[in-house]
Formats: structure tokens, sequence, C-alpha cells
């Protein structure tokens, strides 16, 4: 086949442009348009079998082939031909109803398509980008040498592109720059010494009415609230007042009435610090502040004294209560409380287990009472042994959350339960020592250094007046500002700014700061990653150190720059930087947008799946723990589908994956949720990415799982393909919770619109299989309509996979296919952009250089990823 | 004549006086910045949705008999309308609640949004997001997909709104060092712009408008710490309330900081997320049987279904008491504030005891659409909650053609 010279020539033309002031970097770009002719054989081939749905009228799914130019001068028009090659390489197009091209005329096809593509993309630069709120964060920190917390705040997400991180689809919007300049408040807060106003003590009598009530947290009789339950989320077993927060820091002295009711176990009392504003959270994440003990039916008046910090209120919790829901003890308590009750095991034997929300609250425990009062439930004497036993506590604890909220009001009545008459609140009656004043002045010495003239604490607190001295304090902080060295008229123009501030009448070291502040965080030298004003090196040094810890360069990284351009150089700092702390922030950031982990905090699950936070963190953490081991064992990439072993905590793998005999009875209930290794069967349906519960839970919505979603995520995760959005005039093919239809039949939806096959006919497949796994990952093999899960597929290039397993097989015995797509998601995220077909290609060389030479592992696959040129060019 | 009357002004729980900006009239203040007919957009969501049997009338048209949850709206009969059958065709779960003002695919551009770039020309704040609880999911989303911060606390919504005397001039001083400093930024940014490649000049260019726009803004709200300012007796609770039990209170307070923003047209749209987690509610004394969230999942258990409504009927109650300020401001022209005012009551959950976003139950009210009683659609037709949102929209003189993939509107609303 014979092939136009002028397309190579074309696309070759005009890719570098002049570094000239931004110093000696070779940019490789795309600014010219390219564009050449299609020869005559690729003509024939579109006419014959693409334009029939790809013409400029019907354009079906966004593809036009009516052209006679090889257009790749826009990123849409390289995608488009991307595309094509994907749909024809694959099969999936022409369409199986239509007329195929013989197999010599799809390769000749193929082949001019690979080549062409190849010579249109060579490795290109990356455009500026703001940086994302991580990068953001640290850099702050970096530069102004503190700590800063921007969790809270709302950042545009990247929708256009797989990581935050990537050029293409992010976006400088006055939104942003607000959010800037809104963190940029924040260090000048952290700057800021508090003079805080003194604030007059003051008594507060808060009734009963004014105390929390969430979930059965508490119940209210007379003038008496009364705890019973010993959960761990606070907002179901805590209470605490709702019209007091503390006005300033200090000592508090709280004045109550106690009550207790209980056989013969004293109570006891705790009483934590929490901030309304944040999560309610965990107990045993809140500050204990005191504990009061009473023997059981007593009554006794008591005064404790607890140190607040301004915005909190005193949290009661009863930590003596039995009824607990971690671990194995939630099974000791139902063992006790059927024991003592076996007219209560009784009616719940009887009971239908799908009418679940009748035996929650206060009606619930009424009914359970009515019920056990029947003759036939009173004296009929079950006990441990009866044969429906295990699968009722099996039932219960499905639900536990829900049976918490029932059990609460048994203890209410009949102990152990403790009532507060109201609480008197006195306070604040001395000041306490704050470590924020500390913290404060600390940062500003840190970060001032011998600029600060005078202490601190004294009012006449000022900044020197040497300009030279202040040129060179600015010097370092510009460049760590910038992650690059500023220009001397950069360096001018923030002296300036420092000593015509320090001038202005009255001007304090606050105001100072904020004004350096307010320009530094929306300054481009600033805000912008891969800025054209930093050097190669500096650029180079950025980049690495950005993907593999979200931090600015520093230390040695920063003097030896000039090394990453060596293969020894780039992998000797990369390594360095794996081995900090930080890189922490890589492994979370990276999987947590690879695998989709970090969209399952925004799923509520449904309350069938009685989650709770530490639930949410195990599951979370689990994949970002996984791929750390993968990397610093240097594990092969099978090991991402075939382990001997889960990462998880003992919660996690017995809660979630069943894991028989991992709970160990005698360790503390905290222990069970630190992640380790844990052993798992060959042939256990969960091992691996394939089965791990966050992305299965992410690719669901919280009630159900969306087989779509998940087959979307597989072939973008596991297998590094990029997808067209859905088109949106196609109406969404709604989940149906109870699975009254089957995946086959929603298959058969999507396949029979023209508009959705090609894409669906991938997608689905994949979707199907991981339809053996619940919403939050557990196996099943049935709806919870009895239906049975069918996952027998055949994927769009005609494989016959009958289940979870077979889907695993063939993706140990195609790991090349998956070391390409980590590779890309890892460039991806490196460089922060998109790869081109070219620098695909650069991925696919190396995998395939590995594998022959038995190297294909996952560290060792990471430091090579770093020298190739896709991620060098600048 | 000062067109908004003193006594128009929420009267709070009494106390301490608050300040706010003082213009001459809602209709003077807007003509100032030559806008002569200023309309409203008020967006409230209910992250648990309405009992449906309870919210949709037997009866279409005018005539119907109203349901409980719209018993307490009955004196603005006249005011609104009830829609059921639409929905944005969006799956089921929690988790796609915020297809409520964005439509099918989350992260569009919300209505409200939509609607705020072009109302709130010149208003110091371009919109406000409030919730009442802790919202577990986002309502408002700008053109970029970003979700919208909603403030829940009393305090904070606020201070945005007016700025007290003690935060003005530390107000001032952040708005003077950081516009000073833009006018730098800009000039130093302007001098890169030359040496650029075709990828970052657009950045650029996206950058530097940005920063204009921040600039707008800070001075806007320089200006605003300038001006004329007038006693409200309106008092805020001793302390916030953002303990899950006092979300109705919340919700109630909420309503009030609304109407105070768009009656000193601080702004012209606003949205207010209602949360929907577990609080346990007191009514007379009594508390409910089980925590929202809990009742929700009711099963079709009537005495849950009751406690459930004792809520729900909370929120319209809310509604109702918030039509009622709206209508009790009149501007020189005696045109009340509801009537440029359009409020939509929705949610993106049409049933949370089976967690389905079908059918969901929503209601018009204000002087800009055409009140038609109940509307009924059929859940599998083609009339989507999208083309209310366009109807909506046309009536704020917007001539969008499209929202997400409704693109008809609903004639019967056109006035």
């Amino acid at each position: 086949m014979k092939f136009s010279r002028s397309l190579v020539q074309a696309v070759l033309f005009g890719l570098a442009i002049a570094a000239s002031s931004f110093g000696a970097r070779v940019a490789i770009s795309q600014d010219v348009p390219i564009s050449a002719e299609i020869p005559d054989q690729g003509l024939t081939f579109l006419e014959t079998n693409c334009l029939e749905c790809h013409d400029s009228d019907l354009a079906e799914a966004g593809v036009d082939l009516s052209v006679y130019d090889f257009d790749v001068s826009s990123a849409e028009k390289v995608a488009m031909w991307e595309r094509v090659m994907t749909a024809v390489s694959d099969g999936v197009m022409p369409p199986q109803d239509q007329k195929r091209p013989t197999s010599i005329q799809r390769t000749e096809f193929l082949s001019w398509l690979d080549r062409a593509l190849l010579n249109a993309g060579s490795v290109q630069r990356t455009g500026v980008r703001p940086l994302t709120r991580s990068e953001l964060e640290s850099t702050l920190e970096e530069t102004f040498r503190l700590s800063l917390d921007l969790s809270d705040m709302s950042f545009p997400r990247n929708r256009k592109a797989h990581f935050d991180r990537i050029a293409e689809g992010s976006f400088v919007s006055s939104h942003l720059l607000t959010m800037y300049q809104a963190a940029g408040e924040r260090v000048v807060d952290a700057l800021s010494l508090q003079r805080e106003e003194i604030v007059e003590p003051k008594i507060w009598e808060l009734g009963v009415e004014q105390f929390n009530n969430s979930y059965s947290s508490i119940t209210v009789k007379g003038d008496r609230v009364w705890l019973a339950s010993g959960v761990e989320d606070v907002i179901r077993s805590s209470t605490w007042p709702t019209r007091f927060i503390a006005p300033a820091d200090g000592i508090y002295k709280l004045t109550f009435r106690l009550a207790g009711l209980s056989d013969d176990s004293p109570l006891r009392l705790d009483i934590h610090a929490q901030n309304p504003l944040l999560p309610e959270g965990g107990i045993s994440t809140k500050r204990h502040l005191a504990f009061v003990e009473l023997n059981s039916d007593h009554e006794r008046v008591t005064t404790v004294e607890i140190a607040l910090q301004a915005g909190e209120v005193p949290l009661f919790y009863l930590s003596s209560s039995p009824l607990k829901l971690e671990g194995d003890l939630f099974e000791t308590y139902l063992d006790s409380l059927f024991r003592k009750h076996p007219e209560f095991l009784s009616v719940l034997l009887s009971a239908e287990h799908h009418e679940l929300s009748q035996w929650r609250g206060s009606a619930g425990y009424q009914k359970l009472l009515d019920l056990s009062k029947l003759e036939e439930h009173r004296n009929r004497g079950v006990g441990k042994g009866h044969p429906g036993y295990r699968r009722l506590i099996h039932w219960i604890k499905q639900s536990r959350a829900l049976f918490a909220e029932t059990f609460v009001h048994h203890h209410v009545e009949h102990g152990p339960s403790l009532a507060l008459s109201g609480v008197s609140v006195e306070g604040p009656l001395a000041p306490f020592w704050s470590p924020r004043d500390e913290r404060i002045e600390q940062s500003l010495k840190f970060f001032y250094g011998r600029l600060l003239v005078g202490d601190a604490i004294d009012e006449s607190l000022r900044l020197s007046d040497d300009r030279k001295e202040i040129s060179n304090w600015l010097r370092g902080v510009l460049r760590r500002a910038f992650r690059s060295y500023p220009t001397e008229s950069e360096v001018i123009c923030y002296t300036d700014l420092i000593i015509g501030t320090s001038k202005e009448a009255g001007a304090t070291i606050e105001e100072i700061t904020r004004k350096l502040v307010a320009k530094l965080v929306v300054s481009d030298r600033f805000l912008f990653h891969q800025h054209p004003m930093a050097s190669e090196e500096e650029m180079l040094a950025a980049r690495l150190s950005f993907m593999l810890s979200s931090r600015p360069p520093s230390g040695s990284l920063w003097q030896e720059a000039g090394e990453l351009f060596s293969k020894s150089g780039m992998q000797k700092h990369a390594a360095e930087l794996l081995q900090r702390s930080s890189s922490q922030a890589f492994y979370e950031e990276f999987v947590g947008q690879w695998l989709h982990v970090s969209d399952i905090r925004q799923i509520m699950p449904d309350q069938k799946f009685r989650f709770n936070d530490r639930l949410f963190r195990g599951i979370e953490e689990e994949p970002v723990k996984f791929f750390q081991l993968m990397v610093e064992e240097d594990r092969p990439l099978e090991d991402f589908f075939d382990p001997d072993f889960v990462y998880t905590s003992p919660f996690v793998a017995s809660r979630i994956y069943g894991i028989p005999d991992v709970l160990v009875p005698d360790r503390r209930p905290a222990n069970q949720w630190v992640p380790e290794k844990i052993t798992i069967s060959a042939d256990h349906p969960n091992r691996g990415l394939i089965g791990m519960a966050a992305p299965l839970m992410a690719t669901s919505n919280g009630v159900d799982t969306e087989l779509v979603h998940r087959g979307v995520w597989f072939l973008e995760s596991i297998l590094g393909r990029d997808l067209p959005g859905p088109p949106e005039a196609v109406p969404a093919i709604t989940p149906d919770t109870n699975g009254a239809r089957t995946p086959a039949a929603l298959l058969r939806k999507h396949t029979a619109h023209k508009g959705c096959v090609s894409c669906h006919q991938k997608i689905d497949p994949f979707g199907v299989v991981l339809e053996r796994f619940d919403p939050i990952g557990r196996v099943r093999e049935s709806y919870e309509t009895g239906a049975r899960i069918d996952a027998e597929v055949t994927t769009f290039d005609g494989r016959e996979l009958r289940d979870v397993e077979d889907l695993r097989q063939w993706m140990l015995q195609n790991i090349d296919q998956f070391g390409v797509g980590l590779g890309v998601r890892l460039l991806e995220y490196g460089v922060g952009r998109r790869l081109n077909y070219t620098e695909r290609d650069e991925v696919k060389k190396l995998v395939v250089k590995l594998q022959s030479a038995g190297e294909l592992r996952t560290r060792t696959f990471l430091l090579e990823l770093l020298t190739t040129d896709t991620f060098k060019s600048l | 004549m000062r067109a908004v009357k003193r006594r128009s002004f929420l009267q709070g729980c009494g106390g301490a006086a608050l300040t706010i900006p003082w213009f001459d009239s809602l209709l003077g203040a807007a003509s100032k910045r030559g806008d002569l007919n200023p309309t409203r957009f008020v967006a409230v969501g209910a992250y648990l949705g309405f009992h449906q049997d309870s919210f949709f009338p037997e009866a279409v048209g005018k005539d119907f008999v109203s349901p409980m949850l719209l018993e307490p709206l009955e004196r603005h009969r006249d005011h609104y309308s009830v829609f059921s059958g639409l929905d944005h065709r969006a799956a089921s779960g929690h988790h796609n609640w915020s297809s409520f003002l964005c439509g099918k695919k989350i992260g569009s551009e919300s209505l409200d949004q939509r609607l705020a770039r072009h109302l709130s020309t010149g208003c110091r704040l371009e919109s406000l997001q409030l919730a009442a609880g802790k919202p577990v999911e986002a309502m408002s989303f700008s053109a970029e997909g970003v979700p919208l911060p909603e403030i829940y606390r009393a305090s904070q919504a606020y201070s945005q709104i007016f700025t007290s005397s003690s935060d003005r001039e530390r107000n001032r001083a952040i708005l003077t060092s950081g516009r000073s400093v833009i006018d730098d930024v800009l000039n130093d940014a302007k001098s890169l712009s030359g040496k650029l490649n075709h990828h970052d000049r657009q950045r650029f260019d996206q950058y530097l408008e940005a920063l204009r726009s921040v600039e707008l803004r800070m001075a806007k709200n320089l200006n605003a710490l300038d001006m004329e300012t007038v006693e409200i007796p309106y008092k805020l609770p001793e302390t916030d309330p953002v303990s899950p039990s006092r979300m109705l209170e919340s919700e109630s307070i909420m309503y009030d900081l609304i109407s105070l923003a768009l009656q000193s047209d601080t702004t012209r749209v606003a949205t207010l997320n209602i949360d929907g987690k577990g609080p346990v509610f007191t009514f007379d004394g009594q508390p409910l049987q089980a925590g929202y969230h809990a009742l929700s999942h009711h099963g079709n258990d009537i005495s849950k279904i009751q406690d459930l409504l004792r809520i729900e009927r909370e929120h319209t109650k809310c509604l109702s008491a918030f039509l009622d300020q709206l209508h009790g401001i009149s501007d020189s022209e005696g045109r009340t504030l509801l009537d440029t005012t359009t409020v939509l009551l929705g949610t993106g959950m049409g049933d949370a005891s089976r967690h389905e976003n079908l059918n969901l139950p929503t209601l018009v009210a204000g002087g800009m659409v055409k009140s038609v009683g109940h509307l009924r659609y059929d859940s599998n037709g083609e009339t989507l909650l999208g083309d209310l949102f366009l109807s909506i929209e046309r009536a704020h003189g917007l001539e969008n053609r499209k929202f997400c993939e409704a693109h008809a509107g609903i004639s019967e609303l056109e006035k």
C-alpha cells in the first residue's frame, strides 16, 4: 500500500518551538495544524465500511468520516481517529450485522492508521494547569512553613479526564481563584497571633429538651435524659447540649444530677469534647475530658471541670453499656440478651425477615414487648440450641444499627442505663494553655526567621526594614512558592510590596503577611503548574515531586534536579521520594482516582448494609495499601489479579470477604481495624483488583450495583481505555433495585440502540460478570428477590466468560494489556495530560521489553516509566 | 418614598438590632444598576423528598382538594402549581439526589446557577447556597461542574448576607489588600501572554478573565461596606442550630435569611438544601417513634408514615411562612416580592422508602409563572422535570433551548 510522503512531513513539521526566553527547553507541541491526504485505499475502506453511518449527516456517535484528509490538527480530531483505530481493531466496527471487510482489507487499513497516528503524535508537552487542592495545600505549607488542612474546601473536579491533574479539562474560574484566596486567608490566620477578647464567665442552665436526639441515642422521660447505648457512632449513642457552645477556650464547670439503673455492675459516664461543626464520627476520635462512675440505683449531683476550646461542646457517652456493635461484641451481647429473655428470642424467631423496618426504634421495641407477653412466646423456652438461632443472629447482625435502636429501649426501661437531669454549665472560669497560640508563634518565627524583630508576645513585634535582608529572604520564599527561581524583577516587586506596606501608618505584621499572601496566591507563577517561566530542570523536578509526593520539590531533589535527565539520576530520586512518608499522598491520590475509590465517600450505602465510618475507612484504604505493597515489594503485575492475600483490616476481611477465623477474639476492638496481610484461599472470588470492595462499591449507587458503571470502570481503569461519554439524548437505563430485570435484558436494551451498541458491546459484558459482587463487594449468588445471577457473557472480541474466575484468568493470560493500562494511567497522572497514540505506543514497547526480560514487576515498571520520553517531555 | 416599608422587615426574636445595607427601595437599588424589572429565584430541595400520596392531589387542575402536605399552603392556592410525574429519568439511590437541579447528568450547571448569571447582575452575591442540617449531597453546581458549598451555620449565612460592624473592618482589610494586588498581578500576567503557545494562551486568557471577575466582585463588596445601613430587629439564636435535633429550627431561620437577602437585594438567587439524616424530632413534648431517615423507610407502616408526615408538614409550613413574607413586602408599584419571585420546592428523591428517583414531588410558587393547579404527567411520557425548568428560565427572560434532555418547556405555565 502506498501512502503519501507529505503526511509524514506534515506531521513532523513545526513541532518544535523556540524556547528563547524560557530557557533551553526544547518544547514539542502541536501548535501547527497538521493534515494530509488519506490514501486511496484508506478512502475506499472508509467509504465501503463506515460512511453509511458516519457521514456528515448521520455522524453516529459523533464520528464523521466523510473526509479526504487525515486531519489531526486538534485533540478532538486525534481522539476521533484513535476511536476509529480501537473500534476497527477490536472488531466492533463495522457492526456485526453489516457487511464486513476482509481480513486483509482490515489489516491494511489498520496498518496505515497505526503508522499515520504514530507519525501524527510524537511526544507532547504538557500545558499549564492550576494546582490541584492537594498541590495547593502542600505548596502553601512549603512556602510558609506551616501545616494546613484544606480538605473541606470545594475544588473543581476535572470531569473530562481520569485525574484532577490532567491539563485538558482543568479550568481557571473566578470560583477557583476565590478558593485560592480563601486558602490564602487560612495562611494569614495561621500566622496571626490572636489576641482574643476576654469572655466573662456565665452560667447556662440546659434542660432535657435541649439535648440532641438522633437514631434513638437518648430517651427523654419527664425531666430526665436516658442514655443506654454504647455504640461507637456518636450520633447513635451519645448526646450533647444543642444550645451551648463554648464561647472561648477555658475551663468549664459542669454540674448535673445522675440517676442509674443497673443490676449490679457500676455505670460509667464519659465526657468527650465535640465540635458540632465537624462530622459526628466515632466516640474513639473525640478528645476525652472526664468520667463519672455511679453504682447501680444511686442518684447524686456531680460536678466536673473540663477544658473546652472555643466552639466545642461536652459529649455524654455511657461507655459501660453492653450494647456495642463492633466485632464479636454484638454477638456476645445478643447471646446474653436472649439468655435472659428467651421470650424475645421466641418472637424474633417467628418474625418475617423482610419486614425489617417494623422492628426499628421505640415502636419496634413496643411490638417486641407486646408479642413477648403472649403465651406462645412467654413459655416457649427456646435457647441457643434452637435450629433457627444462627440464622436469626445472622439476620440481626446484618442490620445491627437498626436493632440497636430497638434494644436500647429495653435498657432504658430495665438497665443498665443512666439518666441526666439537665446540666448547668459555668465558664469560662480560667484560661488554659492553648497549643494554638504557641503554634502560631512558632510558625511566625519559622516563616519570617531573622526578619522578625522583637518578641512575638510583645506588641512591638515588627519586621526588619533592611531592603537587602528582605530581598534575600524573599528569594527563598518565592522560590518555594513558584517551584522555580524568581527573576530579579519579581524579587524587587515583592520587596517593594513589603516595604511599602510596612511604611503605611500602623501596618502590622498581619497586614504585611496578608498583602504578601494575597498577591502570591493569585499570581500566575504560583497558581500554574509547568509555568513557561520555569527552567527545564525546575519543571521536571516539580513534575516528579508532585507525582510521587504531591509536594513541591525540596532538598536534594531541588539541588540535583539536573540529574533527572539521566536514567540513573531519575530512578535514584524517584526511589528516594518513594521512601519518604510524603509518598503516601501518591498512593492515596493516584489509587483514589485510578480506581475511582475517592468516589465512595459520596455514596450513602443503604441501611441494609449497616455501614459506619470505620467500615468506610477500612474499605477506602484497602486498595491504597494494596498498591503500596505491590510497589514496595516489587511484586509481579499478575499479583494485581491473583494474590494469595488481601491487605486489609480483619474486620473488612471478615465482614465483606467472609474470610473465616480472621477476627482474633482476644484482640482489642480497635486493632481489628488495622490493615494487615491476610492469607486468602487460591480460589477466593474477592482476591485482587477484580473483587476488591472499594471499586465495587464506587461503581454502585449505595443501593444496588450499576453494571454499566462497573463495565466502564473495568475498561478505563484496568485496561486503560478511554471511552466517550454517554450521548445525552439517550435515556438512562435505570438499575432496578428489585433485580426484576435481568442484566441480560438490560444488555439487549443497549445493543438494540444504534447509538449505544459500539460502546456497550464492550462495556456491558464486564459489568455483567461483576454482577457477582453486591453493592459493597460481597460475593452473591442471587439478587434479593431470589433471581439467580447469570454472569455468562461473550465479550466484544468473542471470548466466552462464565464467571469472575474466567475474567481473572483472562487478565492473567493478557497481563501485558493490564500493564499498558496501568502504565498509561501512571504516566497520565505524572505528566498531567492524556497520552496520545505515540506515547501509548512507548508504554506498550516498555511492557513488551520488561515482559520478555521477566521483569514486569510493579516498582521496576514504575521506575522505568519515569525514564520514558513521554515522562520527560516538557 | 421608600418602597420597602420598615414594617415589612422580619420580626425576629427581638433584642439586639441587626445592621444591613439599606437601599432606597428594592426597585430603586435595582434601577441604579439599570435593571428595571428585577426578578428572583429560590429553590428548596428536601433530601428525603415527600410522601407522594400526601403530596400529590388526587384531582388535576385547579379544583383539587389539598392533600395533607399541601394544607399549610392553602392560603397561597392562587400562587402555586403542583406537578406529578416529572423527573430526570435519573438512576435510583441517594447518590443521584444531586440530579435535582442539574438534570440527569450530575455536575451539569444547576438551574439556580443558570438563572443567577442572568438575574443577579450587579448584586453583591450572585447566589446564596444555604442548608438546614449538614447536607449529604450537593444541590448547586457551577458551570464548571463544581459543587457549590452550602452554608449550614445560620451565623455564617448571616454574616455572608450582612456584614456586622465587628467584621466590617476585617473584611475591609482583606478586600483592600486583595484588590490592590490584583492590578499588579494582572499587569505581570499580561506581559507574559505574548510569549505563550496556543494552549497556554487559552488557559491564561481564562485566568485573566477570572482575575477581572474577582476584582469586580471585591469592588462590589467594598462598596457594600460603605452603603447606608438600617437597623433590623432580627436576632439569631445564641448558638447556631447545627445539631441534628435543631434542623427544623435551622430551616425556619434559613428561610428568614433568604427573605432578608432578597429584600436587601444582596442576591436574587438562593437555594436551601434540607438535610435528612437521623434526628428524632419532638412534637408537643412527645418524641417521634424514630429518626427522620428511619421514618422515611416506613415500609408503608401507617404509624411511621404519620410520624414522617409530621416532619414533612413542617417543611411545607416553613415554605408557607416564607411565601407569607414575600407576599407581605410591596414595592412602590404595588408589586409584592412574591410577584417577582419563583420559588421551587422539590427533591431529587421520588420515594425515599424505595430509594427511587422517579416521579419527584415538585411545587412552583410565585408570580412569574402561571398558576395552573395540579399538572399530572405520565412518568413514562416525554415531559421531563427539565421542561418545567426551561419554562421557569423562560419566565425569567432566559432564552435557553435545552435543559439537559428537555427542550419543549411546559406551555400551560406561560403567561
